[in-house]
């Protein structure tokens, strides 16, 4: 009876794998696709606005197609589980996957012969009775990774790769001049009454600017009670990707009491030249490191009373000096 | 009767790393030590305690970030990192997340002295999984320990008595539980580079490098740097990369050596290059891009084979040109892993099987792998401590080809000298 259970096991696992290696394509296909119509039909965007750099003629006409139906069925948006606000990837991220899986199939299809053999031999391989545990293994392992990477499951263990990024529409930062407003805005500026704004600059890193101009960046600012301010940044939550927990909308900030907490925790740790438990100096950086600001001298956060964030617009004048153009305090979380 | 090898068998360049061939232990200890080693280091530096802080209503899968959106309605990994459970339960809070990531950190530091390792392999994988899942879940949305994951939930499949620990440590062990974990840990390691580079021919095309503009990237992060509130680059290094051509060769390096990274497991001469690649890659995107996989690098190097050190070399005929090299290069072996066969007298029998050729050199390690002349010169090399250096650079993809054309030219004037 077992020796029947195992040749039918033998038989069809083959069979099975190769319809998996399939139906990861096409569910890798469903999701590209429903993703372009679903988020068409809920964001409404032209066409312009998802053609990627990247994308041929025949590409931009198919999204065009996909488009086109999320637009004309906009009922279509109660169905739409995506929440991104930023269509432009569409054709590369989802479409090429899209066109990806069903070249993918073709070739599953078109060499069906020589995949079913070459799982038959695999599986015949996996399935010998000796080192049974390293067998199945690299059995399951070989498969799983390959379905990932049809199917684009985040697993959470497994990722089915990471994209390239080609930097193309990056700008220089530097801006030659100031708007007429902001011009206004600078000359009735006085650094004098925000003398704390130049911690937010990292003047060691000025001699490296080459283009004279403005550049706007931001500044967080640690306020205690004993009326020192002091300069921090987001290093302190420990957060891989802070800017996505606490999103700036407007004057406010999300989470703010939870950003005041981390903040907190972070704090104490850092006077104490630590992260957690080895040295700062040491200590493997976040996933996303922040510059390092050293805070042994910074009161303690039970001291703290407020953190103030700043948008600051800097001069440069491309030799390794700079100056505050002028910053506003955008928001402030009160302890 | 033995058929005698072609040239192009006598020097082959794929060998495959094999599945379950019986290999020494030393390999996988190297691996043990670099993964829990790892784990230590990695847990020790940073705190998890945030996630406690976090309120349950964030860890709602609601992603803005789009790289990494999903593209399913239902979130998967809720269930693989046991998120779920949170549906029934309330989240730790501060002190729990604490207690958790000490669990953690004291089943890796209990991995790396070789206590109850499997059992640790196991707490650890399951943690550090949890924290993923964590992240995940939360709008913070990963870590950069994917491949840490998959290391620890390999070990967690390996018996127990495979492990170092203080009563059982004996480099010279040889089992196939020794070699089949590394082949899966290759393997993952080597999906995860050659997956990235072919998403970046998917998603963007073959002609990737032409596309990435690094001199961009620097200019930005040198000019955006001036403030303290920035993520961490390094200005110096991005100095250099102001060029569209050098944005084109990095572009080039990175694409060929991520899709052919799975290689290692069938061309050992590339895998150094491969490996030291990646390891530019990371230190290079962690420096300009404030990426940081710097920590990948450790586990990068278990795809070098350790045991070369350990594998003993015996030689099975030396030519007369090759008489003065072999016994300097003999001397120079410390440690004894290069022997000469008991019986001597065969040598000439060996010879006319292996090769026809009347000269050269022949060597056979204990996989019962055969290398040829220079190649052979290397292997010999691999294993004495004060040559290995001039072994790895001959290890070098590309590079044994010339070298073989000023090797025999120089045997053949050293063996003339001599006479």
């Amino acid at each position: 009876m077992a020796r029947s259970s195992t040749f039918s096991l033998r038989s069809i696992l083959p069979t099975l794998l190769y319809l998996l290696l399939i139906a990861g394509a096409v569910v890798g296909i469903y999701a590209s696709v429903a993703t372009i119509i679903l988020k068409s039909a809920r964001h409404q965007f032209h066409i312009d606005q998802i053609v990627g750099y990247y994308n041929w003629a025949f590409e931009v006409w198919l999204l065009e197609r996909m488009v086109q139906v999320g637009k004309d069925f906009p009922e279509l948006a109660d169905y739409s589980w995506h929440n991104a606000t930023t269509p432009q990837n569409c054709g590369m991220y989802y479409l090429r996957y899209f066109e990806f899986n069903c070249l993918f199939i073709v070739a599953l299809l078109a060499f069906r012969r020589r995949v079913l053999r070459c799982l038959d031999d695999f599986v015949e391989w996996a399935l010998q009775p000796d080192c049974k545990t390293a067998r199945l293994s690299v059995l399951v392992s070989v498969i799983f990774v390959l379905v990932a990477f049809e199917s684009k499951f985040l697993l959470g263990f497994w990722y089915p790769g990471i994209h390239g990024w080609t930097y193309h529409y990056y700008p220089s930062g530097v801006r030659q001049s100031l708007s007429p407003q902001e011009m206004r805005v600078a000359n009735s500026f006085n650094i004098a009454q925000y003398p704390f704004l130049v911690e937010a600059v990292n003047k060691k890193n000025l001699k490296y600017v080459k283009r004279a101009g403005f550049i706007t960046g931001k500044g967080m600012f640690l306020h205690f009670k004993n009326g020192e301010i002091l300069p921090g940044n987001m290093e302190l939550t420990d957060i891989p990707f802070p800017q996505f927990i606490f999103h700036e909308r407007g004057n406010q900030i999300d989470e703010a009491d939870v950003l005041m907490k981390a903040v907190m925790l972070g704090l104490d740790n850092r006077r104490q030249n630590r992260r957690f438990l080895l040295p700062l100096q040491m200590s493997y950086s976040n996933h996303n490191p922040y510059t390092r600001i050293s805070y042994l001298r910074y009161p303690s956060a039970a001291e703290l009373q407020k953190i103030s964030m700043w948008r600051i617009v800097l001069y440069v004048n491309g030799q390794g000096s700079a100056k505050i153009a002028y910053g506003w305090n955008y928001a402030s979380i009160e302890r | 009767m033995t058929r005698s090898p072609s040239v192009s068998e006598r020097n082959s360049e794929i060998r495959f790393f094999g599945v379950l061939r019986e290999d020494y232990a030393f390999h996988f200890y190297v691996a043990q030590f670099l993964i829990f080693g790892y784990g230590v280091y990695r847990f020790t530096s940073r705190s998890y305690a945030w996630l406690g802080v976090l309120p349950a209503h964030l860890f709602e899968y609601n992603h803005d970030f789009n790289i990494v959106k999903e593209l399913w309605p239902f979130a998967v990994s809720k269930y693989v990192t046991f998120q779920f459970i949170y549906d029934y339960i309330p989240r730790p809070d501060e002190p729990g997340m604490r207690i958790l990531q000490w669990i953690l950190i004291i089943s890796c530091l209990f991995g790396l002295l070789g206590i109850l390792s499997r059992c640790s392999a196991m707490v650890a994988g399951a943690i550090s999984l949890h924290f993923n899942g964590y992240l995940m879940a939360s709008d913070g949305p990963f870590d950069g320990c994917t491949l840490l994951i998959c290391s620890f939930l390999t070990l967690a499949l390996v018996p127990s008595k495979t492990f170092y620990s203080w009563r059982r440590i004996s480099v010279r062990n040889k089992r196939v539980d020794y070699h089949w974990p590394l082949l899966v840990i290759m393997l993952f390691i080597g999906a995860f580079y050659t997956s990235s580079g072919l998403l970046k021919v998917i998603e963007i095309g073959p002609h990737w490098p032409f596309l990435l503009r690094l001199d961009m990237l620097a200019e930005y992060q040198t000019n955006t740097s001036v403030f303290v509130s920035t993520k961490y680059v390094s200005p110096l290094v991005l100095s250099y990369l102001g060029s569209e051509v050098f944005s084109a060769i990095s572009g080039f390096i990175v694409m060929f050596g991520e899709i052919g990274f799975i290689l290692v497991l069938w061309f050992p001469r590339w895998r150094s290059i491969l490996v030291f690649s990646m390891i530019a890659m990371h230190v290079m995107i962690h420096l300009s891009s404030s990426i940081n996989f710097m920590g990948s690098s450790a586990l990068l190097l278990i795809c070098l084979d350790w045991n070369v050190l350990v594998r003993r070399l015996t030689i099975l005929y030396t030519g007369d040109s090759y008489k003065n090299l072999v016994q300097t290069l003999r001397r120079f072996d410390r440690l004894g892993r290069v022997r000469l066969p008991r019986n001597d007298a065969n040598m000439a029998s060996r010879k006319s099987k292996l090769d026809r050729k009347s000269d050269g050199f022949a060597v056979r390690d204990e996989n019962g792998e055969l290398y040829y002349d220079l190649d052979a010169v290397q292997q010999v090399m691999a294993r004495c401590p004060l040559l290995m250096p001039l072994a790895w650079i001959l290890s070098m993809p590309l590079l044994i080809y010339p070298a073989r054309l000023f090797f025999n030219k120089w045997i053949q004037a050293d063996c003339k000298r001599h006479e």
